[in-house]
């Protein structure tokens, strides 16, 4: 019974701890960037996208000068007139920003603002989005003072790698495995003063009577006359050698007792009676 | 358990963690929350206020050089028209140009999320003589900048209903929006109707000192003219599309429309003479007939209770060009 716990104990440590260890090798980042190219001037990133699980930032890549500028969606939308712009929808994937690039691109260059904007900064090279910093509901919209294309957009996300359970996985398999190897050790170390305890009597010579019928009972082959030799060899002394009739006795109550009390004879017992016999 | 049973329940378990781990897809983000705008006006006090300091300076600057076009960007329509007869006016000895203070006592923005759109200011008091201005602002679509297009005195008494804070910013409404005493294109029909034909009876408007300077200076230049077999009419067109109608904050409306006034003054085989300072607004030779063009601009508040009269809270009478006959 025990054997088999320890068994079943080892089996499930090992499988829970490969399936945690693979979990932490296959786990994804908890921080991805998404990015996609843009060649147009002005890109429009609406509410929906800002808003959405995870993002942490949104850069956008280009032009030595450009101006983030937020405002009202319905605005941002009427200052776009819908065809002058990329839009951000979304992500496509986890490394790639879906956008719409419509067919008819004509940036006209107005240089009036429009008065429609919240806010309107001036950055060089990139500028950084962080969504806490965009009022709710604010769309951002990201121009070039020279009118050139920007050359790239990226969006920062966080996620759920959802592997929480590798690292408890991982933590239950060693578990399992630790009560697999101290069971087995129980197991291990519950047989052997047994088998060394039977030795050390056969070799000071002091295996009982019982231990010896018992073998001859164990051992059928053996006839009453080995068993005899058996008796003289542990106890050469003969210090029951009035007991002829106590032999058969102890033969035949040796043949009544319970099995499972006798410890089995070690073999190293076995030899030494052997030799001590044959002297 | 046999050992080939053992290795097939290890490699079973093995497998069952591995094809877990397989199961394991992250889904995408997707944009869809769309989150309010907040504060939802159009024109929040960081806007406006850069708008109005955009006017003034320009406006300052068009003073300076005697030339509104400089202040073309943010200064057109009736505005720029009035301000280049006043200059010419000035210059020829008349009346000052109006004195449109940047100092601001109140600033209301639209909500609207459609073009044109309208803001309103209330200026300080020029002086200790003159009622505060209300001027307004206009957004014809997103790629244009406010521009300062109309401007009157408040009249002596009236008041400004109140309105809502420019972080929610008021409704614009249609012209025939109902749930007031009179639609706002009613009111307007009515108060042209009022100005062209005269007192109706019963009142249809609460007294004011516009419509009663009007009258009077109508009174004695028809007297003048009638002394002479001569005529005087004046002709009162409202423009509406150039009109917008607000809801305030008790729930009345408040309408911004400016008006033409052509009168024309006729007095046949006379020679005609002219102040020296409509003369500069004059080309041409004068003869038996003048004709003088204003561009009014009214203010009417029309009272959510049918039992209340729609009021004229502020209105001016601004000359803006002179000439010998009616332009076709």
């Amino acid at each position: 019974m025990r054997r088999a716990g320890a068994v079943a104990a080892g089996v499930a440590g090992i499988a829970l701890a490969i399936a945690g260890g693979a979990g932490l090798i296959a786990k994804p980042d908890a921080v991805v960037w998404a990015s996609a190219p843009l060649d147009r001037a002005v890109v429009f990133i609406p509410p929906q996208v800002i808003a959405m699980d995870g993002v942490l930032d949104i850069v956008v890549e280009g032009e030595p000068w450009m101006e983030t500028r937020t405002a009202r969606p319905v605005d941002a939308y009427a200052w776009h007139r819908g065809e002058s712009s990329i839009y951000v929808q979304g992500v496509s994937s986890w490394t790639e920003v879906k956008t719409l690039k419509p067919d008819l691109y004509s940036y006209d260059g107005n240089e009036l603002t429009g008065d429609i904007w919240r806010s309107n900064t001036v950055s060089a090279g990139a500028t950084h989005i962080f969504p806490d910093e965009v009022p709710p509901g604010l769309a951002v919209v990201v121009v070039t003072r020279s009118h050139g294309p920007l050359s790239k957009i990226s969006i920062e996300l966080s996620r759920d790698p959802g592997y929480g359970w590798a690292w408890p996985a991982l933590s239950a398999g060693a578990l399992f495995a630790a009560v697999s190897m101290v069971l087995f050790a129980l197991l291990w170390l519950d047989l052997r003063p047994r088998r060394a305890g039977g030795a050390e009597t056969a070799d000071a010579g002091g295996e009982t009577a019982e231990v010896v019928a018992q073998k001859v009972k164990r051992d059928p082959k053996r006839g009453r006359d080995e068993a005899a030799e058996l008796k003289a060899a542990v106890d050469p002394g003969g210090t029951s050698g009035d007991e002829g009739g106590s032999d058969a006795k102890v033969a035949s109550g040796a043949s009544e007792a319970p099995e499972g009390l006798v410890a089995p004879r070690s073999r190293r017992a076995r030899r030494a009676a052997n030799e001590e016999g044959a002297q | 358990m046999t050992a080939p049973v053992r290795r097939w329940a290890l490699a079973g378990t093995i497998g069952l963690a591995l094809a877990s781990l397989a199961a394991c897809e992250i889904p995408l983000p997707v944009p869809s929350v769309t989150p309010e705008v907040a504060p939802s006006g159009a024109v929040l006090a960081d806007q406006s206020t850069a708008i109005l300091a955009e006017t003034f300076a320009s406006l300052a600057a068009a003073d300076a050089a005697k030339k509104a076009d400089i202040a073309a960007l943010r200064v057109g329509g009736d505005a720029a028209a009035v301000r280049s007869a006043e200059y010419l006016v000035a210059a020829a000895g008349g009346a000052a140009p109006d004195v449109l203070p940047s100092d601001v006592l109140a600033v209301y923005g639209t909500a609207a999320t459609d073009w044109p759109r309208s803001m309103v200011v209330i200026t300080a008091p020029p002086d200790a003589t003159l009622t505060p201005l209300i001027l307004m602002w206009v957004q014809d679509d997103a790629r244009s900048g406010y521009q300062l297009r109309e401007w009157a005195h408040m009249l002596p008494a009236a008041v400004v209903p109140a309105m809502s804070n420019q972080s929610v910013g008021f409704a614009q409404i249609p012209l025939d929006a109902e749930g007031f005493s009179l639609t706002p294109k009613a009111a307007i029909d009515a108060y042209v109707d009022l100005l062209t034909k005269g007192e109706p009876t019963p009142p249809t408007f609460a007294p004011d000192t516009y419509r009663e300077r009007m009258f009077a200076a109508r009174t004695a230049l028809a007297a003048a003219a009638a002394a002479r077999a001569g005529t005087y009419v004046d002709t009162i067109v409202a423009r509406p599309d150039e009109a917008f109608a607000l809801v305030t904050a008790e729930g009345s409306a408040l309408v911004l429309v400016p008006i033409t006034v052509t009168s024309a003054f006729t007095v046949p085989g006379a020679q005609l003479a002219l102040p020296d300072s409509d003369k500069a607004l004059l080309e041409g030779s004068l003869a038996d007939r003048v004709v003088h063009y204003y561009r009014d601009f009214i203010v009417l508040s029309i009272p959510k209770d049918a039992s209340l009269l729609p009021s004229v809270v502020a209105a001016d009478h601004h000359l803006v060009d002179v000439t010998l006959t009616e332009a076709t």
